[in-house]
């Protein structure tokens, strides 16, 4: 697991990248990884494309950067999905809360 | 041992003894002096003294054997041992540390080597003796952290888990990883005839998993016993878990509610993965994949406690169901459970089990099981594994397990009357039963009956609205995709409706016996009552119509249309004197 941010080309959109099993390990990471841009960022792009697996626990740290960017207001796309991952978004649901591509 | 305890000297050579316990003695010990081996652990068991210089050549016998007494004798304690030799060949000394000893002092003494080692030995005591502090604090630590998960088990399994499962139609597995669970099993009978069951999964196991079972299982048992729908008690277990669970906690679920007298489900279904419905066991084609008769029900919303009320999707779907047909569930640990070498048990396998011949020869939970176990190996799964299959029985074979619901009621007359008419709006989500539970159990006499009269009253309700004022035509329910036709078509009606249906209830006592009457009125068209009685109806298996009007004559002593097919007037006898009220 690793977790990498940079910023996309309009500067104030935060890219945060996971790459290998997106799981509770990577709680701490996560966060910091949007909480250290708090006052730089207001839109966010949530890389999986090297993402093999998430668990419930990723959907729940999901949940958090959601209400951490403002809730219903919060401005995050999901990118990148594999199968397994898109699965998990389905049955879950939770492409009626995030823009998943 | 006492920190004063004194250092045993053992050595036959009585000068070296002497000097030797001169030496101690000058640094503060207390010293007791042995002679030969048989005196060494003589001496030893009289005074468990703190250290032991222990000469190796000894008469009767030698510094080994009494090390090897002394180390099997000592326990936990630490005394160390300090061999006095003369030897100096390496394999000599490493003998001496083989048979127990800590550390070896060579001859002739030197008195500032010895001051070191005593006190490097005590420091190594200090060390021993607040290990062994501390691990006895840990483990009744330990033991009290568990006495109190007990209790608290003893009060979650009291709230969670009731008798309602353990019933022939039901079979469950549930695999706990810790003492508690982060799945949970909820089932319960309804007032109203029909059968509710909740699957949960709490982001999280253990303590924090089970704490947000508690406000879920109590709304559920809670709502279930008034005859709330399924969709009342998802907007509730969602409220209270959005209240009280953490961010980035939730609860995958899915509810149930089966209707065994009329052959139909609910289900309201949030982040688990689909259920299934298969055919009855013994049944079904011996094809590759899933075959038609296996149906799936794919998760439709956000799970349990994310969504906000207002914001919260409680649409249900409804199904049709065929006696025999089997409705399993799992939670997602049966689909992540790993093999040793890490390899998920997966969508594929689950499916290959559904629709495979072992799910036909025998119950979905015993072939899960194997299949589970074979995957498994010998290593355990790390998550919760919890799967459920419930049998479709029929109606008269649920009349059979017992209802114990849990009501407050206050006794009122057995003479009363009463109207309830809602319209418009009203009718958008609107449940007569709850309601009039109230007044009803108010009734000693009715209360042996108010399944029957739950049931009743809620057939009537939905014949007023759904063919009353909705006009739809029950004949679409005649085959399974029919069905789903008719209820998005009664949702899509229910957005704009326009009409009213009352309810008049009287409750009559003569001589002890209590009869109740409910007439229930519509603002629709009417309809023609010949072709409607109970005497017309061909009930057949795969007919999913006109059932309602077929159980309304089996439990009431009187069924009749009034007004043109807009009434239906109906009696329940209920003897009174009920020995238990």
């Amino acid at each position: 697991m690793s977790i990498e941010t940079d910023y996309l080309a309009d500067d104030r959109c935060l890219r945060i990248a996971v790459e290998g099993r997106f799981d509770f390990t990577c709680h701490e990471d996560f966060r910091s990884a949007y909480e250290d841009h708090e006052e730089l960022c207001d839109r966010y792009v949530v890389d999986l494309a090297q993402t093999e697996y998430l668990d419930s626990s990723a959907l729940g740290m999901l949940l958090l950067l959601r209400d951490f960017g403002g809730g219903d207001e919060a401005k995050i796309e999901i990118e990148g999905c594999n199968p397994t991952v898109k699965k998990t978004f389905s049955i879950s649901n939770f492409d009626q809360l995030f823009q998943i591509h | 041992m006492a920190a004063n305890a004194p250092i045993l000297v053992a050595d036959d050579n009585q000068v070296d003894r002497l000097i030797l316990a001169k030496i101690i003695r000058d640094q503060g010990y207390d010293v007791v002096e042995a002679k030969d081996g048989e005196d060494a652990v003589a001496q030893y068991k009289t005074h468990q003294p703190q250290a032991i210089l222990l000469d190796a050549l000894m008469p009767k016998m030698d510094g080994f054997e009494v090390a090897r007494i002394v180390k099997a004798d000592i326990g936990e304690a630490f005394t160390p041992i300090i061999f006095l030799t003369a030897l100096t060949e390496a394999e000599e000394l490493a003998r001496c540390i083989d048979a127990g000893g800590d550390d070896f002092l060579s001859k002739p003494y030197n008195r500032v080597l010895l001051k070191a080692k005593l006190e490097a030995l005590q420091r190594l005591k200090d060390l021993q003796l607040t290990t062994l502090q501390q691990r006895d604090s840990i483990t009744r630590n330990n033991q009290r952290l568990i006495q109190e998960q007990e209790a608290a088990k003893g009060i979650f399994d009291r709230i969670v888990h009731r008798q309602y499962l353990d019933i022939p139609f039901i079979r469950y597995l549930m695999s706990p990883i810790a003492l508690f669970n982060g799945d949970v099993v909820l089932a319960a009978p309804t007032p109203r005839g029909t059968y509710n069951l909740l699957l949960g999964d709490f982001t999280g196991h253990g303590l924090t998993a089970s704490v947000g079972a508690m406000p879920l299982a109590e709304a559920f048992y809670a709502l279930t016993n008034r005859g709330l729908s399924i969709a009342n008690i998802a907007q509730e277990c969602n409220r209270r878990l959005n209240r009280v669970l953490p961010g980035g906690y939730f609860c995958c679920a899915t509810l149930f509610e089966i209707n065994f007298k009329n052959g139909t489900l609910e289900c309201w279904s949030g982040g688990l993965p689909s259920a299934w419905l298969l055919p009855p066991m013994g049944q079904g084609a011996d094809a590759p994949g899933i075959g038609p008769d296996v149906r799936e029900m794919p998760s439709r919303h956000l799970p349990l406690g994310i969504l906000t009320p207002d914001r919260f999707n409680a649409d249900t779907e409804h199904w049709s169901l065929v006696p025999g047909e089997r409705l399993v569930l799992c939670t997602d640990g049966v689909l992540e459970a790993e093999s040793p070498a890490g390899e998920q048990f997966g969508e594929r396998r689950l499916l290959a089990l559904l629709s495979g011949e072992r799910a036909r020869e025998t119950d979905t939970i015993t072939a899960l099981k194997e299949a589970l176990a074979g995957h498994f190996g010998c290593n355990d799964g790390d998550d919760d594994i919890t799967a459920v299959e419930l049998t479709v029985i029929s109606g008269d074979d649920y009349s059979l397990v017992p209802t114990n619901l849990d009501l407050e009621y206050e006794n009122s007359p057995s003479e009363w009357r009463m109207s309830y008419e809602v319209a418009d709006d009203g009718l958008k989500d609107f449940a007569p039963f709850p309601l009039l539970q109230r007044i009803l159990l108010g009734t000693p006499a009715l209360r042996p009956r108010m399944t029957d009269i739950g049931m009743v009253i809620t057939e009537m309700y939905s014949n007023a609205l759904e063919h009353g004022v909705l006009r739809l035509d029950s004949a679409l329910k005649r085959d399974a995709s029919g069905f789903a036709r008719y209820y998005q078509a009664r949702q899509a009606a229910l957005e704009d409706v326009k009409g009213s249906v009352r309810f008049d209830l009287h409750c009559a006592e003569r001589d002890g016996v209590v009869t109740l009457e409910i007439i229930a009125t519509d603002s629709g068209p009417g309809f023609d009552t010949s072709a409607a009685s109970p005497q017309n109806q061909h009930p057949s298996e795969q007919n999913y119509h006109g059932r309602g009007i077929r159980l309304l004559a089996e439990t009431c002593s009187l069924v009749e249309h009034l007004d043109g097919g807009r009434s239906t007037r109906v009696q329940l006898v209920c003897p009174g004197n009920d020995p238990i009220h």
